[in-house]
């Protein structure tokens, strides 16, 4: 993607997080997941089951936190910097509400806003799903403000 | 819900498939044993399976749709599935397509 694409790729994603969003949706977290070191053997050995985030029998009244939600991101912008989108959100479980800010270079991929969006979708819940990520994988930059260091991988 | 083919490293069925590990078996799966999606601040919408193992979370798929069309495709319809992925995973284990009834 080129630097205009990138700016476009802001100005969505902006507009996608500045839309309606019913705040009866966001959930405090639900317990990390625990990421075993074998999960085929866990497969494999008949114990635990798959469970619906919605079973069928649900409405969205009776929805239950889910780890790694995007829901607990509170504000969100982004900006253009040539090839680099760089967002400042927040984290709703921070007890300090400090500024998160995550970059990601979009020039080596292709010209796709939509492989944009995804990538971008991917990488906040990629990075939600480490349990204390925004004390384990960030560095302080200011009082107030936090960059966020790693890619995000199990544990 | 559409599917569309997509592209690795993009979006879409190929992106789910090549990138993550998440054939369209699975997609399915986890789409029709959810009762709704749920909407998500950047308004797509997130729908999920989780594996428990005595009540304890393990692994999940998670599966997001945008139901608006896309600036760059003009037939009017919904972008659709977006990508589907593990969390916690850059690509899913195997296990799991196989594990997913």
């Amino acid at each position: 993607m080129d630097a205009y694409e990138v700016e476009r790729l802001a100005q969505l994603e902006n507009a996608r997080w500045a839309s309606s969003f019913d705040e009866a949706h966001r959930s405090a977290p639900g317990p990390p997941l625990k990421f075993p070191d074998d999960v085929e053997a866990l497969f494999a050995s008949g114990e635990g089951e798959w469970k619906a985030y919605a079973p069928l029998s649900s409405t969205e009244a009776d929805a239950v936190p889910e780890p790694g939600s995007l829901t607990n991101i509170g504000f969100f912008r982004a900006a253009a910097l040539g090839t680099i989108l760089v967002v400042g959100f927040s984290w709703l479980p921070d007890p300090e509400q400090r500024e998160y800010l995550l970059h990601l270079d979009y020039a080596r991929l292709p010209s796709s806003l939509e492989a944009g969006g995804t990538l971008l979708l991917e990488r906040l819940v990629q990075l939600a799903a480490r349990p204390e990520w925004y004390q384990r994988d960030t560095i302080a930059i200011s009082d107030r403000v936090s960059v966020v260091v790693s890619r995000g991988t199990p544990g | 819900m559409g599917l569309r083919q997509g592209f690795a490293g993009g979006f879409g069925y190929l992106h789910a498939l090549v990138d993550h590990g998440v054939d369209e078996e699975t997609i399915g799966t986890v789409i029709a044993n959810n009762a709704y999606g749920a909407l998500q601040p950047n308004g797509r919408y997130r729908y999920g399976l989780r594996f428990e193992v005595a009540d304890v979370g393990i692994i999940a798929v998670e599966v997001y749709e945008q139901r608006e069309p896309d600036p760059d495709f003009n037939d009017g319809h919904a972008l659709g599935v977006v990508t589907a992925f593990c969390p916690g995973y850059d690509v899913c284990p195997p296990g799991v397509n196989e594990s997913i009834p």
